[in-house]
């Protein structure tokens, strides 16, 4: 008689024994204990601990913990916002964490808020079928000795109906019981995940840009990924400029926006004076910032994009009777051309050097008639006055 | 012709009791139910091209920047949620139970009355019913924790336009149409919820409780007291018997 009795006491002892050690560890995070189970609540340490794993850590203050080391960082006293994450660095009293799944490292961390070093961990699809198979065992252990107690009373009456209702809602509220414990030993052993978010930010690249003096154009190439371009609309030094936009694929666009003549008018007056105190033949370094919007789907990208050239001053050579200009400014340049001879005194023309352009003037064209004049050229560069001379033979 | 006690019959509980029991495990039910349809239902939902997606506390699905995106608080929430919504449907289920049992249950009869014990039968659903409400209770202040914690931590996280600087100039997204839920709600009002709630329903519960034990107190001592009668009754009948008989 007493065999059976001692033998199911002990095994009561046992599983309550256990039951007791497993709750005590489920609480430890909460209560600062040496050693404490957690469940891993995020998938940031894959694929050592899956998320669902249940961990094992020992507190800091038992063990220490160094680069590598797996630990359980958190910023609250409750231990509701933690971090598990692998140790990158230990910088004085600061660490950085990594989560083996994570693609990039937390930020300097207050290394004393370091509570637990995790040294194993054991998977949801290993724990949770032993959890579950506990539990039907429980159940099927229950359900024999309730219909063993029911065979017992089959007799009885109506004398044991109440008590065998009593009975049942006694394992209802163990039932329940159990599942208010295992309640608060999750939202114990849980943490939210502190890690901060990862996610790709667009980005837009600037290429080719390119200034043609020629045809007074800037032009340049963004790339957006993913950003369908609608328009586009420039502005430099207070001028509206006429832009267009040419996509060559969805996600790359060229945008050429046209200079005119004023604007370059523009600069000249601005640099003018630059060029004084400069001997010849001078250059004079230019530059405008273009603003621009483009219009994409998803948004606008406002960049400030910087073009330079050179102011060069023009410069001259007599081929025969022709005089040679080459005048390699976006401007058309005026020349005063004198040429003077005893016989016919100082003749005089304006003439325009046309922007870009190596200009030839006909020398023969000026004068009345054939001999060796004096040649001389005056122009304004940039507020220098400047002069050229040389004798020429015409005709 | 023998005296027999004229005792009015005595109901355990009244039906008005009975409606208050009923209604007590209604809204127990009614609140746990409400932290399921809570737990489920999306806080936020998100759309355009800076974030896209929803956000509840069992199931999120976000793209960040047209790409999937990597957050830890919103993978834990739904593991955070488990036991919650265990609990709240246990509830729900206790609560229902009570209440049905409670209903379902009879008087017995004055004959019955001497070898059962109606009483029981109404006290087990008494502990239902606190158990159930105590379960509400608790599930109802997790889940304004974990509307905190999502509301207050996570979502002010996750990006809703504004400008991105690059190589090619800042690029400034349009902003995300995003619309909350009445889950998102109640963080604002947290404060007052997480009281008021609770204590409505404990002290309805401990009303209905308190009210259905002095009625079954009161039946005990009718029955007591037929008990009591009957005893003498039968002890004079028994001298009589053979005249009555006869």
């Amino acid at each position: 008689m007493n065999t059976p009795r001692g033998g199911n006491s002990k095994r009561r002892l046992i599983s309550t024994a256990v039951l007791v050690l497993i709750v005590v560890l489920f609480l430890g995070k909460v209560l600062k204990l040496p050693v404490a189970l957690f469940v891993a609540s995020s998938g940031s340490m894959e694929p050592w601990a899956e998320a669902g794993s249940i961990v094992l850590g020992v507190a800091t203050y038992i063990r220490g913990f160094g680069a590598g080391d797996v630990v359980l960082w958190c910023w609250d006293s409750l231990r509701t916002a933690c971090i598990l994450g692998r140790v990158q660095t230990v910088v004085q009293s600061f660490v950085t964490l990594k989560g083996d799944s994570d693609p990039a490292p937390t930020t300097l961390l207050d290394g004393s808020r370091v509570t637990y070093v995790a040294v194993a961990a054991v998977s949801p699809r290993i724990w949770i079928p032993v959890f579950a198979a506990a539990l039907g065992v429980l159940a099927y252990f229950s359900l024999r000795n309730r219909n063993r107690n029911n065979s017992n009373n089959s007799g009885a009456g109506n004398a044991n109906n109440s008590k065998n209702g009593a009975n049942t809602n006694r394992r209802l509220y163990a039932g329940f019981a159990v599942l208010l414990a295992v309640n608060f030993l999750a939202t114990g052993a849980m943490y939210v995940d502190n890690t901060r978010p990862f996610y790709a930010t667009p980005w837009a690249t600037l290429s080719e840009p390119r200034l043609d003096l020629e045809r007074g154009v800037y032009s340049f190439v963004v790339e957006t990924p993913g950003f369908q371009p609608l328009n586009a609309s420039c502005v430099s030094e207070g001028f509206a400029l006429e832009t267009s936009m040419v996509s060559s694929s969805s996600s790359r666009v060229a945008a050429e926006v046209k200079l005119p003549r004023s604007f370059f008018e523009f600069l000249w007056n601005r640099s003018y004076g630059r060029a004084l105190f400069t001997s010849p033949p001078a250059r004079i370094g230019e530059h405008f910032v273009v603003e621009c919007v483009l219009t994409y789907d998803r948004g606008l990208l406002t960049g400030s994009y910087v073009a330079s050239f050179t102011w060069v001053e023009p410069s001259f050579e007599v081929d025969g009777s022709k005089l040679v200009v080459n005048n390699s400014n976006p401007l058309p340049l005026s020349l005063l051309i004198e040429l003077y001879s005893p016989r016919t005194g100082i003749i005089s023309r304006t003439v325009e050097a046309p922007p870009l352009t190596v200009h030839v003037v006909d020398l023969s064209q000026l004068v009345p008639g054939a001999g060796v004049y004096r040649l001389r050229v005056y122009y304004d560069f940039l507020g220098a006055k400047r002069g050229w001379g040389t004798d020429v033979r015409v005709g | 012709m023998s005296e027999s006690a004229e005792l009015k019959p005595l109901r355990p509980v009244s039906r008005k009791l009975k409606a208050l029991f009923a209604a007590t495990s209604l809204v127990s039910a009614a609140l746990s139910l409400l932290v399921v349809v809570a737990a489920f239902t999306p806080i936020a939902v998100y759309r355009g091209y800076v974030a896209d997606g929803t956000v509840s506390l069992v199931w999120s699905s976000l793209r960040v920047y047209g790409g999937p995106a990597i957050l830890r608080p919103l993978e834990s929430l739904p593991k955070v949620s488990a036991p919650l919504i265990a609990l709240s449907l246990a509830s729900v289920i206790l609560g229902v139970r009570a209440v049905i049992g409670f209903l379902r249950a009879r008087s017995r009869g004055l004959e019955d009355a001497f070898h059962g014990d109606p009483v029981y039968d109404y006290l087990r659903y008494i502990e239902a019913l606190v158990l159930a409400s105590a379960a509400a209770v608790m599930s109802f202040t997790l889940l304004i924790a974990l509307v905190r914690v999502a509301v207050g931590d996570i979502l002010p996280a996750i990006p809703l336009g504004g400008c991105i600087e690059t190589q090619a100039g800042r690029l400034c997204l349009n902003n995300v149409e995003v619309s909350f839920s009445w889950v998102y709600r109640i963080y604002f009002y947290r404060g007052i919820l997480v009281v008021a709630v609770p204590t409505i329903l404990l002290l309805l519960t401990a009303t209905t409780a308190l009210l259905t034990i002095r009625s079954l107190y009161r039946y005990l001592k009718y029955v007591q007291s037929v008990k009591g009668n009957a005893s003498s009754l039968h002890t004079a009948d028994g001298a009589q018997a053979p005249s009555q008989t006869g």
